[in-house]
């Protein structure tokens, strides 16, 4: 009986899981308006997209009326209703939303306690105790970008910490000028407690020296160095960084010595301006970001064993002329064809999935092979 | 689609076909892998040299430097022609299908294409005239014209009384068409139901097997499947008009579809104007060029038919 397809057995197909990562490095340029002039409202810039509600502001690679623009980050802040800066008498603006977007995030991210309360972000991640991150700057990654989840230990965010506004990464004043976070310890020192997934510290390197402007409290040095400065979630593609990495990290309030938006002071900006006045505020100040995302590829591998006395004739319209063979000229020469394609089948013959080889495989009753098919899911 | 880069190891190149994905998004367990076949659509046979001077090492070198396409996605695309595994390794024939076209009732069109009048109107407009090659597609009975296709060894190598190898019969057919232009209804040794007179009542168009997500229907034909005299399939016998032993033979008529019949919007998405000799004269019309393609399950072979569907403007 001729045959032209062949069952496919248990034993012929196994599932694998593999783990696919991308390096993306996102320069500071494109996120500080590269299409546009970075000034006064720096948020006109046309890859840099507001909305009514004033929540938060998106961040595109190009300009975001374009269709070939992708959608980078969403950048919003917020402080808890617990911040000095929430019971500030000074002039506020957007007060309740800033409190709703911390409270959003932290009960997304960081839950509940078993009051029912909103917890508030934990600076080493020990929710029991030690310092909050009361005021925050929040990046969401798009899905775009960290695919399934960032990879635990790579990411990285440069921040300009000059007081001065127009020349935020030039040496000499806070932080020497740049301020770098890592989760440097996030490939074996990640937190589990979150309702959020795997979440890790992020650091800031201590670069500075003695007598700068803006020290690292040297209480919260650790042994290498570093002082946690925000969190970063892994699978939510979220990092919380404390506002007051533009002053003493994690005074908080943030130190009032530094220089906001054009003019004013951080807490100021925090407080008295908008939520998208503060992301824009942010942008100015970022040098890069860059991480290494995850895709979790799911695959069945099918083992295509070809034997040696199958698929040695072909029913391509070439193969004969005549009705007869091309390929042989007695009857006892030895049938010979070519796969290209491997094509996998239902149980009702329909064709699920192709594979193409990349040359044709001499198939010939001297010969067997096993095409190994992968698809991923 | 571009070539896969054969200049390094093999790799395999593997994606879902339309039907695969419309399948796994169901989520009702219909994708399920079960067999695997290999294909060999981009190797021209033609090319296998067995005179090459320089030995056999040379005979496929032509054959093996084919650049191999990406794969698509459409799954009536890939594996048009499959490999096939036989018992007998001394296999020097292998059947084909031909179209029949030198009986009066079986041959196309001067195109070489089959002409299915749209409607009653263009059929009226053909009938009383020379109408070798078209089927009135509103009422398909109405004519003995029909498609015939006959499998088996076209050589006079093989003697054509001689009993063509089991292994090498068909014994059931895949008819793939456009099932927005196109039905199949029986052949001539089956009636048509029909709720116009003069036409017995016997046996309905054929009901497609499956449709996919390009508008192609797949209906099968299996040997004396359909009841009657010998349905869509029948042994061949001795009026056979290849010229080695025959196998089976697939006999149908087609039939326009509704919207052909009393729409133009196909034609005019689909077709062009044109002109037609009617019986009349030559008349304003418009038409729509579609292949149907037949396939043997046993030995794989396919017949691609050309179908011109004519509409009278």
């Amino acid at each position: 009986m001729a045959t032209s397809s062949k069952l496919l057995t248990p034993k012929d197909q196994v599932s694998t899981r593999t783990l696919l990562h991308e390096a993306v490095p996102v320069t500071g340029q494109i996120i500080s308006g590269t299409y546009g002039v970075d000034a006064t409202p720096i948020n006109d810039a046309p890859n840099i997209k507001n909305y009514a509600h004033g929540m938060f502001q998106s961040v595109y690679d190009y300009p975001y009326l374009s269709s070939s623009a992708n959608h980078i980050l969403d950048l919003t802040m917020g402080y808890s209703a617990n911040s000095v800066l929430s019971k500030s008498t000074a002039t506020t603006t957007q007060q309740s939303k800033k409190i709703n977007i911390y409270n959003e995030m932290a009960q997304v991210l960081v839950g509940f306690n078993e009051s029912g309360s909103i917890r508030e972000f934990d600076e080493d991640g020990d929710l029991t105790q030690g310092d909050k991150i009361q005021e925050a700057y929040f990046f969401n990654f798009t899905r775009l970008l960290t695919k399934d989840e960032i990879k635990k230990g790579s990411f990285t965010l440069e921040l300009g910490t000059n007081a001065m506004f127009d020349t935020p990464f030039v040496a000499g004043s806070n932080f020497s000028g740049s301020i770098k976070l890592t989760d440097y310890s996030g490939s074996n020192g990640y937190k589990v407690n979150s309702p959020a997934g795997e979440y890790g510290i992020l650091y800031a390197t201590s670069s500075q020296a003695a007598g700068n402007q803006n020290p690292l409290l040297t209480s919260k040095i650790d042994e290498n160095g570093n002082v946690p400065a925000g969190l970063i979630y892994y699978q939510a593609g979220i990092a919380v960084v404390t506002a007051s990495v533009f002053s003493t990290l994690l005074a908080s309030p943030p130190s009032a010595s530094f220089a906001g938006e054009a003019s004013g002071s951080l807490t100021g900006s925090l407080s008295g301006s908008s939520i998208s006045g503060n992301c824009s505020f942010l942008r100015h100040r970022i040098e890069s970001v860059s991480f290494n995302n995850t895709t979790e590829l799911n695959s069945t591998v099918y083992f295509c064993r070809a034997n040696h006395n199958e698929f040695n004739y072909s029913s391509n319209q070439t193969y004969t002329s005549g009705s007869k063979f091309v390929v042989k000229t007695n009857a006892n020469d030895l049938p010979v064809a070519y796969p290209t394609t491997v094509g996998l089948y239902s149980a009702d013959n329909e064709l699920m999935a192709v594979a193409k080889l990349s040359e044709p495989l001499k198939k010939d009753p001297t010969t067997e092979f096993t095409l190994r098919v992968r698809l991923d899911y | 689609m571009g070539f896969l880069d054969n200049s390094g190891d093999i790799i395999l190149d593997a994606v879902l076909t339309d039907t695969g994905r419309r399948r796994l998004a169901k989520g009702d367990g219909s994708f399920n892998i079960k067999f695997f076949a290999l294909g060999d659509d981009e190797i021209n046979y033609s090319l296998y040299n067995p005179n090459h001077t320089s030995g056999s090492a040379f005979y496929d070198l032509d054959i093996l430097q084919t650049p191999v396409l990406e794969a698509f996605t459409n799954n009536n695309a890939s594996l048009r022609s499959r490999l096939v595994s036989l018992t007998n390794m001394n296999q020097l024939y292998w059947p084909e299908m031909i179209l029949r076209g030198d009986l009066g009732s079986t041959a196309p069109y001067t195109t070489g294409a089959f002409v299915l009048a749209a409607d009653q109107t263009t059929w009226e407009n053909l009938d009383g005239g020379t109408t070798t090659g078209m089927i009135p597609g509103y009422k398909p009975a109405k004519s003995l014209n029909h498609i015939r296709v006959e499998q088996g060894l076209n050589t006079n190598e093989v003697a054509k009384d001689s009993t063509l190898d089991i292994e090498l019969v068909e014994t059931q057919y895949a008819v793939r068409c456009d099932n927005r232009l196109l039905r199949i209804a029986p052949g001539p040794d089956m009636t048509q139901t029909t709720t116009r007179s003069g036409a017995s009542t016997t046996f309905p168009n054929a009901k497609a097997s499956f449709s996919d997500s390009n508008n192609i229907d797949t209906y099968f034909f299996t040997l004396n499947s359909a009841g009657g005299t010998n349905g869509y399939v029948s042994n061949l016998g001795a009026d056979s008009g290849l010229l080695g032993p025959g196998g089976t033979k697939l006999m149908f008529r087609l039939a326009s579809t509704l919207d052909i019949q009393t729409s133009t919007y196909l034609f005019d998405t689909l077709g062009k104007s044109t002109t037609f000799a009617f019986e009349a004269g030559t008349a304003a019309a418009q038409t729509i060029s579609t292949v149907i393609t037949i396939e043997g399950l046993t030995t794989r072979s396919r017949l691609d038919i050309d179908v011109t569907l004519l509409k009278k403007s």
